[in-house]
């Protein structure tokens, strides 16, 4: 294995997270439900809509006299909740929780789900704790003032992630470089030869690969070019340990992951200094942060709760945010939980497989099979070989079938048609492995695949066209 | 690294007790912006919370 640049140690660097470290577990939980009693309280009197759902539950704000109770008693809430809120309560819904004049910054999710966009009105607190939460996981990351910060992901608009790298990398004092959006990824890459020191990245996990794709295309080995780079840092996507190790490689320094939302008010947790890699080289750990953001993981048909080692749902509760909290919100992703305790990391936090967060209802069934897109792309970008590909579900004569088009990497031009023929035979043995279906794949030229600035959609579920009468 | 949390704590609290005296002007132009200043000191003693 080749050198990474070292991540300077964030507990060590500050005294203030060192003492979130340090918390034993019944501390930690302690402050969870002093900022529980305290939001419960609030809304109970501010939000109409939580406080219909405390009634309709029968519970009182002082009746949550501990986690457990919280945890049993308060009732979760899902996208469509918020949809119908919205609905009876334009444009915020009754959960907003503030005055219409409190509120600084309206944050809408991104509707990629169908099902609506969900609006969020923040208040000036916490479009500061937007920023804090964007930029405690950098730090932890690495990030220093000082350092450029190269924002591949699309700045500004309506999302919070396009306006919480903005605060977070002003709040750690560093150099934001915002190239997201609206540029192409070659105008990207001579920015960064002009602006040459470079230090730390942030994109989605689609995004970097393509970076770094181009940037081998033009025959650019990322670590010669940018010696000073030393972090790497993705997020909304899974990937195969395969890509990150050759990711590590290729940039010479570590990778990073977070897990966020506009749930989450920014990123609820991260791999923080240790990186993508856990022991033995096996997936690392995303630890969440719990004095921010109270998250359960549970089982989406039994409501109890995972157990380590187990795929769950994670829920969500903001412990700090003003304006539009989310309260036990069921956020539909699918995460393998490990206990801390069963982490092993030095803090008491519940971390989360990094690498392999899906969602419940990206979930496709196919063939009696549960199968999620992030399972498929861990096969097929295990190929090096590969550079994208795209997928579709469609009944044909009443029979369920896959289909997958698949584009070589430039880098891999040379390769004979028997070698790529073995490629392909090699990606459809691998997704048969991890998922249990046999997929139909044809090559295709890299231009007729769609490019993907942030969240990559590699798949259309056409199965409902084909019931025709 | 010294720890200077327990002054850093007592010094949040006064600029925002200091914070919230501006937020009482009169002048409009001003006031979005004492609000943004109070906004953020109350933020930064919400971070720092780590006990109830």
């Amino acid at each position: 294995m080749t050198s990474r640049t070292k991540v300077a140690d964030p507990f060590a660097d500050s005294p203030q997270l060192a003492k979130f470290r340090d918390m034993t577990r019944p501390q930690l939980e302690a402050l969870q439900l002093f900022k529980v009693q305290r939001q419960v309280e609030r809304l109970e009197a501010t939000s109409p809509y939580y406080a219909r759902r405390m009634a309709e539950a029968g519970l009182k704000a002082a009746d949550v006299t501990s986690l457990e109770v919280f945890s049993e008693r308060f009732p979760t809430s899902d996208k469509a909740d918020f949809m119908a809120d919205q609905q009876q309560y334009p444009p915020f819904g009754g959960r907003l929780g503030i005055r219409r004049d409190q509120v600084a910054l309206i944050n809408m999710t991104g509707g990629t789900s169908g099902q609506g966009q969900e609006m969020y009105g923040r208040s000036q607190r916490d479009v500061h704790l937007l920023g804090y939460l964007h930029a405690l996981p950098w730090y932890m990351g690495g990030l220093r003032p000082g350092d450029t910060v190269m924002n591949c992901v699309p700045a500004g608009g309506m999302t919070t992630g396009g306006w919480g790298p903005g605060e977070g990398i002003r709040i750690i004092g560093a150099t934001a470089f915002h190239v997201g959006g609206g540029m192409s990824t070659d105008a990207k890459i001579d920015l960064m030869l002009k602006v040459g020191g470079v230090h730390f990245i942030y994109a989605s996990t689609n995004y970097l690969h393509t970076l770094t794709e181009a940037l081998l295309n033009r025959g650019i080995t990322p670590r010669d070019a940018f010696p000073g780079m030393h972090g790497l840092f993705i997020a909304a996507e899974g990937y195969p340990l395969e890509w990150a190790e050759r990711i590590e490689e290729h940039w010479g320094c570590r990778l990073q992951e977070g897990y966020g939302s506009t749930q989450c008010n920014g990123f609820g947790g991260s791999t923080g200094s240790a990186g993508v890699f856990g022991r033995d080289g096996a997936r690392g750990l995303i630890s969440l942060f719990e004095w921010e953001t109270m998250f359960e993981i549970i089982d989406p048909e039994t409501k109890l709760p995972t157990k380590s080692g187990e795929v769950g749902e994670l829920v969500a509760t903001n412990l700090g945010v003003e304006g539009s909290p989310v309260i036990r919100f069921r956020t539909g992703d699918a995460a393998r939980y490990v206990s801390w305790e069963d982490a092993g990391t030095g803090a008491v936090w519940k971390t989360i497989e990094a690498g392999s967060i899906g969602r419940f209802d990206d979930m496709m069934k196919i063939r009696g099979n549960n199968v999620w897109p992030t399972a498929i792309d861990a096969a097929v970008f295990s190929h090096n070989e590969v550079g994208d590909y795209a997928g579709r579900v469609y009944t044909d004569e009443g029979k369920t079938e896959i289909a997958m088009r698949l584009a070589f990497a430039d880098h891999a031009a040379q390769l004979s048609p028997a070698e790529r023929k073995a490629v392909i035979a090699s990606v459809r043995a691998a997704v048969k492995e991890r998922t249990n279906i046999y997929i139909d794949i044809t090559e295709c030229a890299r231009s007729e695949l769609p490019e993907f600035a942030y969240k990559a959609r590699r798949w259309k579920d056409e199965r409902q066209a084909g019931y025709k009468l | 690294m010294a720890d200077q949390s327990h002054d850093d704590d007592a010094i949040l609290k006064a600029m925002l007790e200091q914070a919230e005296r501006l937020c009482a002007t009169g002048d409009t132009m001003l006031k979005g912006q004492y609000d943004y200043l109070r906004a953020r000191i109350d933020a930064l003693i919400e971070l720092r919370r780590t006990a109830a």
